[in-house]
């Protein structure tokens, strides 16, 4: 790519890399050449209407892991080639019933049993194969971030004796099955692959 | 036809398709993309190059590199002897394969 790249053009690049981080090192490559080869040369307009074509580095990431369930298909040589495919095509997407375990135990565990149920829901979406890890960092920092924050203010609140404290602990309650649910409706979109 | 039907059927012949595809002749990835997504059999280049991967690690299929007139240097997929062999078994069968099918689930059968 030359100095004259659009904006457009490498900001989406950047960002294919870093959401087709978790994927086989040579299908990862594949990807952003054959996207690099087509986006080269093009104008910031058409590259953006090209960009428009392949659509969100995320669902690409998200298509792409989800063809790949076990192994790293380049480099592993022709095992599977009398096999080949009607067979292995159909399972559901890998861990699709963990992944929605996971969500409940999170929307239920945190409102049951407060603290640990939720760190529990937390700990279950952060193995599920239905977000990515993207996501999932987003779910603790968001939750955990909120309780802790809610948790201050409560303090803080019944320490200055003013009224509010209850509400306050009631946002950090709260923050869990939201997080929970939010996650369970981003994985229902796209039919439990990442 | 609920998405997972869907799913399940496209997976069982999108390997199948590429071959048919390169077997017109060598295309590069969003050449085959564009073909794909229009027929509705992938949903995007992220699961067309994970299905490259697999036809190249089975030996159905090669990538080269081949310089355009006017644009970059672009990767080239084509059929190796082997992949024509698979192409020409599964076309051999899907005929009657779909025929059977229909026979079975069909509403319109005349016979």
């Amino acid at each position: 790519m030359t100095d004259t790249t659009p904006e457009v053009t490498t900001a989406y690049l950047a960002q294919l890399d870093a959401e087709l981080d978790q994927l086989p090192a040579g299908l990862h490559r594949d990807i952003v050449t054959g996207v690099e080869e087509e986006l080269q040369g093009l104008d910031a307009g058409a590259a953006a209407a090209r960009i428009e074509q392949l659509g969100d580095p995320a669902s690409i990431a998200a298509a792409a892991r989800a063809e790949t369930p076990t192994e790293m298909p380049t480099g592993t040589p022709a095992t599977a080639a009398a096999a080949a495919s009607l067979g292995s095509a159909d399972a559901p997407p890998p861990g699709r019933a963990f992944s929605i375990a996971a969500a409940v135990v999170l929307i239920a565990g945190s409102l049951l049993v407060p603290v640990v149920g939720a760190l529990a829901g937390l700990l279950f979406v952060s193995q599920a194969r239905a977000w990515t890890r993207r996501e999932k960092a987003a779910a603790w920092l968001a939750s955990v971030g909120v309780a802790l924050l809610a948790l201050a203010g409560a303090v803080l609140l019944s320490s200055v004796d003013v009224g509010g404290g209850h509400l306050a602990l009631l946002v950090g309650y709260l923050v869990f099955p939201v997080v929970g649910v939010v996650l369970a409706v981003r994985a229902q979109r796209r039919g439990w692959r990442a | 036809m609920t998405p997972d039907v869907g799913a399940q059927l496209r997976k069982g012949v999108v390997e199948y398709c590429v071959l048919g595809l390169l077997d017109r002749e060598p295309m590069y990835g969003w050449q085959l993309s564009e073909q794909l997504v229009q027929a509705g059999l992938v949903a995007s280049i992220g699961t067309l190059y994970p299905v490259l991967g697999r036809l190249r690690a089975q030996g159905l299929a090669t990538a080269f590199d081949q310089p355009s007139a006017t644009g970059p240097v672009r990767k080239y997929y084509r059929l190796t002897s082997l992949g024509r062999a698979q192409l020409t078994a599964f076309r051999l069968q899907w005929g009657p394969f779909t025929a059977s099918v229909h026979q079975l689930i069909g509403e319109d059968t005349h016979d």
